[in-house]
């Protein structure tokens, strides 16, 4: 059980990457490719407000958030919105990431810091296993984040339009939904989110510099193996990479831990290859 | 005769730079239908593109309202009445019939709880659309869909209703039923304008035609002063 809680913890941070994807990706049909840097930043402020300024939790957690957000306010400004097509995107994106790599490791050097969490790094006994209070948090956080997204997607008219803009744009735009207005929001809240996951996150994977580009692969096969698009597929898939992950390296060694992440990830692709929850989008024009 | 709603004067536009309508020129009244008809390739959907803000202006006027439209962000133009329904029946194929029509409201910026009262306007013009509310809207057959696409138009409370190829790829009997609805909301007093390539379907329901080729009017009349069809005819096919 304590194997399966280790699993489903990583799983959740492989998650919380995937559904920023996912946010992007609904809105926008593109990627933010710096989404990983942008959870690692919110991890970094995180470490900042809790030690440096020694601020009590809630404090921190609102912090990162607006931190995170403005920087990917100026991420959407810069690299997303002058760029015509999602090809370019893709690049413009990963570069911004990559900047914010070596922005981070400028800052706060390149060790890893520890972050710490609500009250003190305990660790619980839950059916029949042990668990820290953070890992129980990610779990937790990577579940609600998906149930309120999908709620919202389904009952908000912003929602819909967001789920509507991902189809068309161009018949959004003609039902009077401000496209651009709407990625961009989009884009805020995804930034907004990311410095919450970093708050959660960095009591598990600490604040370190390279943390981007480790989420940014995980996360991306977490959202391959659910499906593009979709936030329960990004969410199993989380937990699948995470639990593979974890049963790999206990019982095959740690050096055959991504080397089955990328096999599950090859299996599933070949029975499904849009995803476990994914669904070919046909188009009549 | 009332002032138009909607009068284009010597529309110029295309897509970015390209130019694909040179010199178009049309009315549109409230409480009346016209067709706007001409061949493939004429420029009919570009000068809908252009009137809905989907394409740039390169000259000319529109004006809508007694207002310039031009300066209008396309998103905007919704709520001012303009609804433009899209060649091909572009519905949002993985939401419901309800969400579809619901986003059809988006413009007037209304709670969920308020636009769901909307919903049996829209319902009461197509009933089977109550029956499909669920359903996922590309799961519809193609006269269905087009019903989602007319009702989400609807939805906006519009005053200027375009209407690209409402019967393409339609059976004739859809057909007759799609024009029949048109002609119904005529009557409620909407502005709109047809383009087909139906010609004799679209000729029964206007009030005004106006044939355009290569981007250039040809035929502009009232419907009751065209004492020869063919004639429409052979400009729309290009004998």
């Amino acid at each position: 059980m304590t194997l399966i809680y280790a699993g489903l913890s990583l799983g959740a941070v492989y998650a919380l990457v995937a559904i920023g994807y996912n946010i992007v990706f609904v809105a926008s049909r593109s990627f933010n490719f710096a989404q990983a840097q942008l959870m690692t930043i919110g991890a970094f402020v995180a470490y900042t407000g809790h030690v440096t300024f020694g601020l009590p939790a809630i404090a921190v957690v609102l912090l990162a958030m607006i931190a995170v957000m403005l920087i990917a306010s100026i991420e959407e400004r810069i690299a997303v919105r002058p760029v015509a097509d999602h090809q370019t995107q893709l690049i413009t994106t990963l570069g911004f990431g990559t900047m914010l790599t070596g922005i981070a490791q400028l800052v706060w050097g390149s060790q890893p810091l520890d972050v710490p969490f609500v009250g003190a790094k305990g660790a619980i006994t839950l059916l029949g296993g042990r668990l820290y209070t953070f890992e129980l948090g990610l779990i937790v956080l990577a579940i609600v984040l998906v149930v309120v997204i999908h709620l919202y997607n389904r009952r908000m008219m912003s929602g819909l339009a967001l789920v509507a803009m991902s189809q068309d744009d161009e018949a959004a735009l003609l039902r009077g939904i401000n496209v651009r207005k709407l990625a961009f929001a989009a884009f805020a809240v995804t930034g907004l989110l990311a410095g919450l996951m970093g708050f959660f996150i960095g009591p598990k994977t600490f604040a370190v510099a390279t943390l981007g580009s480790a989420l940014a692969l995980k996360g991306f096969v977490a959202l391959a193996i659910g499906g593009f698009g979709s936030f329960y597929g990004g969410l199993a898939g989380g937990f699948a990479v995470g639990l593979v992950e974890a049963h790999a390296a206990r019982y095959l060694g740690s050096e055959f831990s991504n080397l089955s992440v990328f096999l599950i990830l090859i299996l599933v692709l070949m029975i499904r290859p849009t995803g476990l929850f994914g669904q070919l989008q046909e188009r009549t024009v | 005769m009332t002032d138009p709603l909607l009068t284009v004067e010597h529309l110029a536009t295309g897509y970015g730079d390209l130019r694909a309508v040179w010199d178009v020129s049309f009315r549109v009244w409230s409480g009346r239908i016209t067709a706007l008809l001409g061949r493939n390739g004429s420029g009919k959907t570009t000068s809908l593109r252009a009137v809905a803000g989907l394409n740039p202006v390169h000259g000319g006027t529109m004006t809508y309202d007694g207002r310039p439209l031009e300066s209008v962000a396309a998103h905007r133009r919704v709520a001012l009445g303009v609804s433009y329904v899209q060649e091909g029946k572009r519905v949002f194929r993985a939401q419901s019939v309800r969400e579809n029509l619901l986003l059809g409201g988006y413009s007037l910026k209304l709670r969920r709880k308020a636009l769901e009262s909307e919903l049996a306007r829209i319902y009461d013009l197509f009933p089977i659309l109550h029956a499909k509310r669920d359903d996922p809207a590309g799961s519809l057959s193609g006269g269905q869909q087009q019903m989602v696409a007319i009702g989400q138009a609807l939805m906006a409370k519009p005053r200027l209703l375009m209407l690209d190829e409402p019967s393409g790829g339609l059976a004739p009997s859809v057909v007759a039923e799609v024009m029949a609805r048109v002609s119904e909301l005529k009557e409620s007093g909407l502005a709109i304008l047809l383009v087909e390539q139906a010609v004799e379907a679209a000729m029964d329901v206007a009030d005004h035609v106006t044939v355009i080729d290569i981007g250039k009017v040809v035929v502009n009349s009232p419907v009751h002063e065209i004492d020869d069809l063919e004639k429409i005819k052979d400009a729309c096919i290009g004998r």
